[in-house]
């Protein structure tokens, strides 16, 4: 029941990004209702600057109506748009010369999370520090996952890698980061 | 087994991917194996951690900037070029050159002569446009869902002349809006249009209104400073009803004294 939901929900929202590569560009304000939070939440786990997030998240949507022709139907927009998220962050990552495998130096973390980090536990606190330790790719295999809670199945889509390899990976990265966080408490 | 393969295991585990026979080998080896408990507990905790998500929200601008780029690209899209469709008359050849060659003149000459003025036109038409796309957006966030956007729309009004439409729509704000402070600042919005009947008719009546005590004092400041009539009537009006707060009571003597002091 829950899937024919789930299906139901895809195939309306794919619709709405059908319309709009149709001329109906109104829609397009509704699609952005749905994602702009998420993606918001995706590009401050991975960079941990509210403004670079903002202007991230806005780039994606850029694109979303740039290249709204190349949407085909059988597309799900949801992966789609992560897809176009992960572009737009790869490119400011070349654009800052930061390759994929590099953790983010925590001095990166800017002002505004320092001040929200502030209120928050302890704990969370040594748990975003080591993710910003982890390497990007890493990084983006957890915030995908315990984040913004998408399925191995939808990662492999959006990453264009078997489901088997996206698990692999994402053990991989759930013990690196418990490596650093006990390192860090322990510190 | 290596440590890695165990700790693997372990992630699996709590990620419920194993069978239920590999779940149980693994539950009896926990509680032999102390330095693989650790390992799970601090696995465990680490799950517990990032379970417990805290969501961040965008700032209300980006949802603005998003419905001005998509207006521009609405835009870009209704403007359409005309297509002629050209039929060959059967002139001759020297005929259309010579032909082209005097349009080209007469039109360089016309077009320095208008350039002025036209520069001038369309340089109004863009800003009567922009001014239009400014306000429908202003209206689309003064009914958003969060009251920090409409806030926002709210104390950005007065930055644009108010046509009708917007008048309208920001007295709805002071009378039915769920947020004080978002109607504090409509009320703010409107102090520069208390000379238009149906702002003033609107202050008039929900100066008596009791459900809001603060949007009273503020009400009452605003007539207070109008000085007219109507005004000091329904200021009076307040002290005479005994339901009134007494805070709003005590606004209304004050605001009745300072008008009697400049009367005189």
């Amino acid at each position: 029941m829950k899937t024919q939901k789930n299906t139901k929900k895809l195939m309306d929202e794919n619709s709405l990004m059908v319309a709009v590569k149709n001329g109906d560009l109104d829609k397009a304000a509704f699609i952005f209702d749905l994602y702009h939070k998420r993606l918001f939440n995706f590009f401050v786990r991975l960079t941990f600057d509210r403004e670079l997030s903002h202007d991230l998240t806005q780039t994606v949507f850029l694109k979303m109506l740039k290249y709204r022709h190349s949407f085909r139907e059988e597309m799900i927009l949801k992966s789609w748009l992560y897809q176009i998220a992960r572009n737009v962050h790869i490119d400011h990552l070349k654009c800052n010369n930061i390759r994929f495998s590099d953790h983010a130096a925590t001095e990166n973390i800017k002002v505004e999370t320092v001040k929200e980090q502030q209120e928050m536990a302890d704990k969370e606190r040594l748990l975003n520090e080591a993710l910003a330790r982890l390497p990007v790719e890493m990084r983006e295999l957890l915030v995908l996952t315990k984040y913004q809670c998408l399925k191995y199945e939808e990662i492999a889509i959006i990453m264009n890698i078997s489901v088997a390899n996206v698990k692999v990976k994402v053990h991989r990265a759930i013990i690196k980061l418990k490596e650093l966080y006990f390192q860090l408490e322990n510190h | 087994m290596s440590t890695e393969d165990k700790n693997i295991q372990l992630v699996k585990y709590l990620e419920g991917e194993l069978s239920p026979e590999e779940s149980a080998n693994l539950e009896s080896t926990l509680k032999h194996d102390p330095d693989l408990k650790k390992e799970f507990q601090e696995l465990k905790e680490l799950f517990g951690l990032l379970g417990n998500q805290e969501e961040y929200l965008p700032d209300a601008a980006l949802k603005m900037e998003f419905l001005e780029i998509l207006e521009n690209e609405k835009a870009r899209l209704t403007e359409t070029t005309p297509i002629r469709n050209i039929q060959k008359q059967g002139f001759p050849q020297w005929f259309s050159v010579a032909a082209t060659v005097s349009l080209l003149l007469i039109g360089t000459f016309t077009a320095n002569w208008i350039k002025h003025s036209t520069d001038q036109q369309n340089e109004i038409k863009a800003l009567k446009e922009e001014v239009s796309i400014t306000r429908k957006l202003l209206l689309l966030a003064i009914s958003d869902q969060q009251a920090s956007t409409r806030l926002e729309a709210v104390n950005s009004v007065n930055k644009i002349e108010m046509d009708d439409e917007l008048v309208i729509s920001m007295i709805r704000v002071v009378k039915d809006d769920s947020n004080l402070n978002v109607k504090l600042a409509a009320l703010e919005a409107l102090k520069p249009m208390t000379s238009d009947y149906r702002v003033n008719d609107a202050f008039l009546k929900l100066v008596a209104e009791r459900d809001e005590p603060l949007l009273q004092i503020y009400l009452i400041q605003m007539l207070s400073e109008m000085e007219d009539e109507k005004s000091i009537a329904a200021i009076q009006a307040l002290l005479v009803d005994e339901n009134t707060a007494e805070l709003v009571r005590e606004e209304a003597q004050l605001a009745l004294f300072r008008i009697n002091k400049t009367m005189i």
